[in-house]
């Protein structure tokens, strides 16, 4: 009951925060309650990619994540090759490999330990598209009662929606919104009409409604007129 | 499509007897959730009363999906047999309706995605609870689908941290959704609605 008031309270602050930073800062200020110092969320690249571009919030130590990435220790990791195949949270020191005969496998599970990442757990999520992500959360210690293990998962899954949502809108490049006149011409090249017929309806020049079409193609981000009408009706700026 | 099944019993309706053999297939071979092992190969408990609304996902005449409704005004799954699973007090009211035994046909499934089944059947019971004022639905479910339903734009509120049932983690929690939710879902398909079948006449009787 506490560990749930705890999550859901913690949950509700995620939600309201406006800032990748805002999530990141609340989930470090809850983990450490756990005595749990690091953490990291990003998609789990296909093999062969790297991470770098995967990473929504990274709270790991310094040093470890350069190492990580540089070394690409993504493709031996034997947490990561234990998410790729769960729903379930993995506990670090269950996800199987053989020391003797893994050696990658054993260099990241030891040289981790170096920078006080001795223990932790890894939570898959998977979105809507199939697309995997993850979030761990590591430490010298992990020492979490099963309700406090699953709290944490519940706070790493809002958290990782909330700060996933935030990206999003950042990356999204704002489109800039039609005129009314480059809409209405839009509206007229729907319905099948020239520049030529738009210019003697609107009683405007040729030049002048080309320049306009030109307008709504780049606002809208677009090659051509009939791209340019598509977008336009999808984001319903025209019928 | 989906058709909606209501005020019949188990073994009256043929579609409905097909339903319950899918479940079967899907919670106990499956998922292997044994207290439910029948001998006749059907799914059926004490949830399932006249009062139940079935929704069964029927494609080129097979049964591809199904799900089932229950008033939280009288006895239902999470309140009467699960309730450890609430740390809070679960939502009654005749605006709030359980949602369970939700499952897609394996061979309906697509490897990782969200395949057409399973979406169409999360608007078609949008479609079928909007209009009679239904505003939330308690359920249980693995906490990966916390993800997807905030994606599609619910409001997903835990009722109770996860726990382990059989092996799975196992989360109760209340759905809301918002006026553009269930358009949402239509775009993100790329269909058209109505999903539901209404004409009861479809619904071909046993006896």
């Amino acid at each position: 009951m506490e560990q749930f008031t705890f999550a859901y309270s913690v949950i509700e602050r995620i939600e309201r925060a406006t800032t990748i930073s805002a999530v990141l800062n609340e989930v470090a200020l809850a983990v450490r309650q756990y005595g749990l110092e690091h953490f990291i969320v990003a998609g789990v690249p296909a093999p062969g990619k790297h991470l770098e571009p995967y990473v929504i919030m990274n709270h790991w130590p310094r040093g470890w994540y350069e190492r990580y990435n540089g070394r690409d220790y993504l493709h031996v990791d034997p947490v990561i090759r234990r998410l790729r195949t769960t729903t379930a949270p993995v506990i670090w020191t269950d996800a199987p490999y053989d020391p003797s005969s893994d050696k990658n496998g054993h260099a990241v599970m030891s040289e981790a330990r170096e920078f006080s990442l001795k223990k932790g757990v890894s939570i898959p999520i998977y979105t809507l598209s199939g697309d995997q992500a993850a979030f761990s959360f590591g430490g010298v210690y992990f020492e979490l009662s099963d309700a406090e293990q699953k709290a944490l998962y519940l706070i790493a899954i809002y958290a990782h929606n909330k700060a996933r949502g935030l990206q999003a809108l950042k990356v999204a490049p704002k489109r800039p919104k039609l005129s009314a006149r480059e809409a209405e011409i839009l509206q007229w090249i729907a319905a099948g009409l020239s520049s030529a017929d738009i210019a003697d309806r609107l009683h405007i020049g040729y030049t002048t409604v080309e320049t306009y079409v030109r307008r709504a193609c780049q606002k809208l981000d677009t090659a051509c007129r009939t791209q340019a009408v598509a977008e336009a009706i999808r984001t319903r700026q025209i019928l | 499509m989906i058709e909606l099944i209501e005020g019949v019993r188990p073994g009256e309706s043929r579609v409905l007897d097909e339903a319950m053999r899918l479940r079967h297939k899907v919670f106990v071979e499956e998922k292997g959730w044994n207290s439910l092992r029948r001998d006749d190969g059907r799914d059926v408990d004490q949830f399932d009363t006249p009062a139940t609304v079935h929704h069964v996902a029927i494609v080129n005449g097979e049964v591809a999906g199904y799900q089932r409704f229950n008033a939280t005004t009288g006895p239902h799954l999470l309140v009467d047999v699960h309730n450890e699973l609430c740390d809070a007090p679960s939502p009654r009211g005749s605006h709030v309706w359980e949602w369970s035994r939700y499952c897609v046909a394996r061979k309906f499934k697509r490897e990782g995605a969200f395949c057409d089944v399973a979406s169409t059947m999360l608007i078609g019971a949008l479609e079928w609870g909007e209009p009679l004022g239904i505003l939330n639905f308690v359920l249980e479910f693995h906490p990966v689908w916390i993800t997807r339903f905030l994606e599609l734009g619910f409001d997903v509120k835990p009722l109770g941290l996860p726990k382990d049932y059989d092996g799975e983690p196992t989360i109760a929690v209340c759905l809301g959704y918002g006026e553009n939710t269930y358009q949402r879902m239509l775009e993100l398909r790329g269909i058209h609605g109505p999903v539901l079948n209404v004409n009861r006449a479809a619904i071909q009787k046993v006896a």
